[in-house]
């Protein structure tokens, strides 16, 4: 048995890793392959030849492509992620590293967020099918769905800030405070609205679907059986049929890291947070194209390995997976 | 079938036939009055004041559904006389859905306000710098929203940004439906190798984050000098700017992967049901299967991912137009019209200019998102407790 | 001894389409010991009828009259024994201790029967903790045990096994066992055996008739099967459209069927030693219970209905020692 638990999880690992070298592969066709020239186009096209060629050579530009390609990699997996073009030619690694904490703060309260909320109203709705309370958890579910991410961040600047005064639309916090004690608690507030923005999508997604699989679940007919058997009916609910309708549920809150990164790029330009997702846009508007790579591909890295993080979780509690 | 039988057959069949020529003639001819009259009758020119030119518009709405009801009871009564009509019964059972039957109604709305912009709208599209004088006017009859910083008013920019989201939702859409259908059939079919391919590309473009694959490639084509101009003959052809029509092109090459799952797992299963198997055996082409019968059964789930996927490329196109990477100055993208309205945030008396735009969206969004998941209650009809 | 009599029994349900008069004065009663089936098509309220029994039905029901008398005397310590007790009447709370203890139910369909998540042991142990009393290992050794009893081997494998590693048999065996884990005096089958192989049908029934012997348990057998029935049952009800129409011995169901209804669906039944050209079949359709006909259910489709069996529906009648029927005109249809 376990030796075959082990095979999956190499397989899999493997799978990620030639999945991750397509992506890297595309992320550089796309910044360094295009034709022109990735330093001449980032500098302008009234620069000094001279000044060009010496970037070049800098930036390790005047390589033919494909070393390029492997010298690339090979620095990245050092740590080397090359040099900005904007910043002042500072490491891409130290940029990304000094802006991720805002990022992961935001980004880990926002699952918290959409956890906690939508959990409690997947399972209100399901359980009181076609009351108001099942009928509101829908309309608000769609609603949370099609807002625009952006505008609702506006809009709760503009009643929570604005209006109100509570608090400030931007997030006044250091990186070092957000992940220390106190102050990881006490950046909630001014992080607050940020937090619901980003996380209010995610929260209308996990809700829609944990009653719908609440609902299918309670089709089944152990469901039934159970009753027979005398357990009360919280009893059916929370041990039997929560604990089958999660599961197709932890998949997808695994898999709304991709929206929260999407969502991150949006809700850190409206509230000006310097976070990864600011640093992103900044980026591909200005053509920094080693911050676009290096951002790019640890996006999709973190992608990758939540994906595979949630492919060993489902192995884990669904019995059904396991492999004969 | 006796003989006898089989030539009442022929003759019932013609009957039919000939009554739908028909059917479609009096649509042809009804349809194409109706053209002429909104040509000469209604429009901005003969009608140059918004309220009647409104009201028109109304009355000119009502005449298209009169025709279109009437010729539609003409076709169930010929076609479906026993009153068994599957069109019916499916309607009725979407109808049942009220939150979607709301959202029909919005998309219907959006999509009359997008037809007919040049009517709805107070002022025309084109730029008059005489307006400039009515610059960031709070709202008032003649602006019901109230007025940008160049003048320009709201209500009718918004009117227009009907245009610019449908456009692209819609057109991105069927685009990219396209290629997902054709990549899961091709794969669900062939299997083997060519399946596991394309479920390779599908896995690497999953792998991104979509808002930032949509930017880095449309980054990067825009910084490509020989393809930006390329796209700058397109975005004429097509009727946009140019910064738009890249992100055009490039949402409806990156939409595809929900699509291929669905069709790909779609396809499987209607392999397992045998009968592919068996027209095989029986030396029916590849080509025929495909499109007779694979093609048709994997297009009702289709049509439900593709309604959903239309709310959401409206979303992103709003938010690449309010980061600066959709649509340019000028375009009245939703998302564009936000971001142009960013410094008013902290003044209430410029609300109107943050909130109509928005809301625009959510409205729309909200639309095709409530109709899809109608049609999938309405399509897959499991019984309700 | 009467274990459970159903006493006319009225059910609706409030659907989107309208009011569906499910139950329309169902009456019958289950003696202790015997097996007594109740046989209908598809849709004419056998499973309503079960579901009301256990009282697990959905919001949309409404309960309008009738009583399900239940004998054991477990329940009525307050009143004098030998007095049965109303399971209608009985809160949410009460009918939790009857559910699994003293009534038990074994489900149609064994693919969807289990929850998927816990091994056989747990699910058995649930009854054992909830009904018995048991501590963990007192309720191992009895899940053992009522795995041997139910013949599936070996029972230390079986129990640490998922459902999803059984064939549908062995599942429906696990099934049998929980219901008998809490040793209740009556178990309701529904279609036991219909989805079940051929093969496999047979071993099953013959299980749980020994089963029923060993435990002293009676048996409500609910099917559309006239062949199980005539193995199995020592008694029989015949149901159409939301009323008991005949409830006689097994023999003399099928050696003399009285009402019409019963006599076209033994009569329908293909025979391999008969020639026949075309298949008996009884004309009409199960009517619509939205809208039912008035009376006798089954009138639109009898030939001997005259105008009054539209008028007011016949009750259940003795005619002869155990044998009733629900029917004005059946000594015409016999003399027939």
């Amino acid at each position: 048995m376990a030796h075959n638990t082990l095979n999956y999880v190499i397989k899999k690992l493997l799978i990620a890793v030639v999945v991750l070298i397509g992506v890297y592969t595309i992320v550089f066709l796309l910044c360094f392959m295009m034709p022109g020239d990735p330093v001449r186009a980032s500098m302008g096209l009234r620069a000094d030849p001279e000044a060009i060629r010496l970037q070049r050579q800098l930036f390790g530009l005047d390589q033919p492509r494909y070393v390029q390609y492997f010298d690339y990699i090979s620095n990245f997996v050092r740590g080397d992620w090359g040099l900005s073009f904007k910043y002042e030619q500072q490491p891409v690694f130290d940029l990304i590293m000094q802006r991720l904490p805002k990022t992961a703060y935001l980004g880990l309260w926002a699952i918290i967020f959409c956890v906690a909320t939508a959990i409690p109203l997947g399972i209100a709705a399901s359980y009181k099918q076609n009351t108001a309370v099942d009928g509101t958890a829908v309309f608000i579910s769609q609603i949370g769905v099609s807002i625009p991410n952006f505008w609702l961040g506006i809009m709760l600047i503009v009643i929570f800030a604005v209006v109100l005064g509570w608090v400030s639309p931007v997030p006044e916090v250091t990186g070092e405070t957000l992940w220390s004690f106190p102050g990881f608690f006490t950046s909630l507030k001014p992080y607050a609205l940020a937090i619901v923005t980003l996380g209010t999508g995610m929260m209308a997604s996990v809700t829609k679907m944990l009653r719908e699989e609440m609902l299918e679940v309670s089709r089944q007919d152990y469901i039934t059986l159970l009753r027979a058997k005398g357990l009360s009916e919280r009893s059916v609910q929370l041990k039997h049929a929560l604990r089958n309708a999660m599961i197709p549920v932890v998949t997808i809150i695994g898999l709304q890291l991709l929206i929260l990164v999407s969502g991150a790029v949006l809700t850190e330009t409206v509230f000006g947070i310097n976070g990864l997702g600011r640093l992103y846009i900044d980026a591909v508007i200005q053509r920094d194209w080693f911050v676009i790579m290096g951002t790019t591909i640890l996006f999709a890295m973190a992608v990758v390995i939540v994906n595979l993080v949630v492919d060993l979780v489902y192995m884990l509690i669904d019995p059904r997976v396991k492999l004969r | 079938m006796l003989p006898e039988e089989e030539r009442m057959y022929e003759l019932e069949k013609r009957k039919r036939r000939r009554a739908n020529l028909k059917i479609s003639l009096h649509f042809a001819v009804g349809a194409a009055l109706l053209v002429l009259l909104k040509i000469f009758l209604v429009n901005r020119e003969t009608i140059p004041q918004w309220g009647p030119r409104l009201l028109a518009l109304g009355g000119y709405l009502a005449l298209w559904y009169l025709l279109s009801e009437f010729l539609y009871r003409e076709w169930a009564r010929t076609n479906y006389p026993d009153k068994l009509n599957p069109v019916k019964r499916f309607v009725d059972r979407f109808y049942k859905n009220k939150l979607a039957t709301f959202g029909l109604f919005l998309v219907l709305t959006i999509a009359m306000i997008a037809i007919f912009a040049d009517d709805i709208a107070i002022y025309p599209y084109e730029y008059d710098a005489a307006w400039q004088e009515f610059s960031e006017l709070p709202p008032a009859i003649e602006h019901p929203f109230g007025t940008l910083a160049s003048g320009e008013d709201l209500f009718s920019r918004v009117v227009y940004g009907a245009r610019i989201s449908l456009y692209l939702g819609v057109g991105v859409t069927l685009i990219s439906s396209l290629i997902g259908l054709l990549m899961g059939v091709t794969a669900g079919y062939y299997g083997k190798t060519v399946d596991r391919s394309l479920h390779y590309i599908n896995d690497v473009v999953m792998a991104f984050p979509f808002l930032v694959l949509v930017l880095v490639l449309v980054g990067a084509l825009r910084a490509n000098e020989s393809l930006n101009n390329a796209f700058a003959l397109i975005a004429v052809v097509m009727g946009l700017d140019v910064r738009l029509t890249v992100a055009f092109f490039v949402l409806a090459l990156v939409n595809w992967t929900a699509l291929f799952r669905v069709v790909r797992s779609k396809v499987l299963s209607l392999r397992e049901l045998g009968y592919v198997e068996a027209a095989r055996s029986c030396g029916a082409k590849p080509r025929t299967l495909i499109f007779r019968h694979l093609i048709p059964n994997s297009i009702p789930p289709v049509i439900i991912i593709a309604t959903l996927a239309v709310g959401s490329v409206i979303l992103t196109e709003a938010g690449l137009s309010y980061l600066g990477m959709g649509a340019e100055l000028g375009t009245p993208s939703w998302g564009r019209l936000l971001s142009d309205a960013e410094g008013y945030v902290s003044q209430i008396r410029y609300f109107p200019l943050v909130f109509f735009p928005g809301l625009a969206i959510l409205l729309t969004v909200f639309g095709f998102t409530t109709m899809g998941d109608g049609l999938r209650d309405a399509i897959d009809p499991r019984m309700k407790t | 001894m009467t274990l459970l009599s159903i006493e006319d029994l009225r059910m609706v349900f409030n659907t989107e389409d309208g009011v569906v008069k499910a139950l329309n004065g169902v009456e019958f009663d289950v003696e202790n010991g015997e097996t007594f089936s109740l046989v209908g098509e598809t849709g004419c309220g056998k499973s309503v009828t079960m579901f009301s029994i256990l009282r697990i039905l959905p919001s949309s029901a409404r309960m309008l009259g009738g009583r399900v008398l239940f004998w054991d005397k477990g329940l009525s310590k307050t009143l004098k024994k030998n007095n049965p007790v109303d399971l209608s009447s009985l809160s949410n709370r009460e009918m939790l201790k009857v559910r699994g203890a003293k009534i038990a139910l074994i489900t149609q369909d064994p693919q969807s029967s289990l929850d998927p998540l816990y091994p056989i042991e747990d699910q058995i142990s649930e009854v054992l903790e909830l009904h018995r009393n048991m501590g963990p290992k007192e309720a191992h050794s009895e899940v053992l045990n009522l795995l041997e009893q139910v013949q599936l081997a070996p029972p230390e494998r079986i129990a640490r096994k998922y459902p999803h590693e059984l064939s549908g048999g062995q599942r429906q065996r696990v099934v049998i066992a929980m219901a008998l884990a809490a040793r209740p005096p009556l178990i309701i089958a529904d279609e036991p055996t219909t989805n079940l192989d051929v093969t496999i049908q047979e071993k099953v029934l013959d299980l749980m008739q020994e089963l029923k012997r060993k435990f002293n348990t009676s048996l409500l057998l609910i099917t559309h099967d006239l062949a199980v029935v005539a193995e199995v049952a020592d008694r029989v009800a015949i149901m159409y459209a939301g009323n008991i129409v005949e409830a006689a011995p097994v023999e003399e169901l099928f050696e003399h069927p009285l009402h019409p209804y019963t006599k076209g669906l033994l009569a329908a039944i293909p025979s391999i030693t008969e020639r026949k050209e075309n298949m008996d079949y009884i004309p009409g359709s199960v009517p619509n219970l939205i809208y039912p006909p008035s009376g006798c259910r089954f009138h639109p489709r009898c030939r001997y209905a005259k105008s009054n069996c539209s008028q007011e529906r016949p009750m259940l009648k003795k005619v002869s020692g155990k044998h009733k029927v629900a029917c004005y005109y059946w000594r015409e249809a016999d003399a027939a």
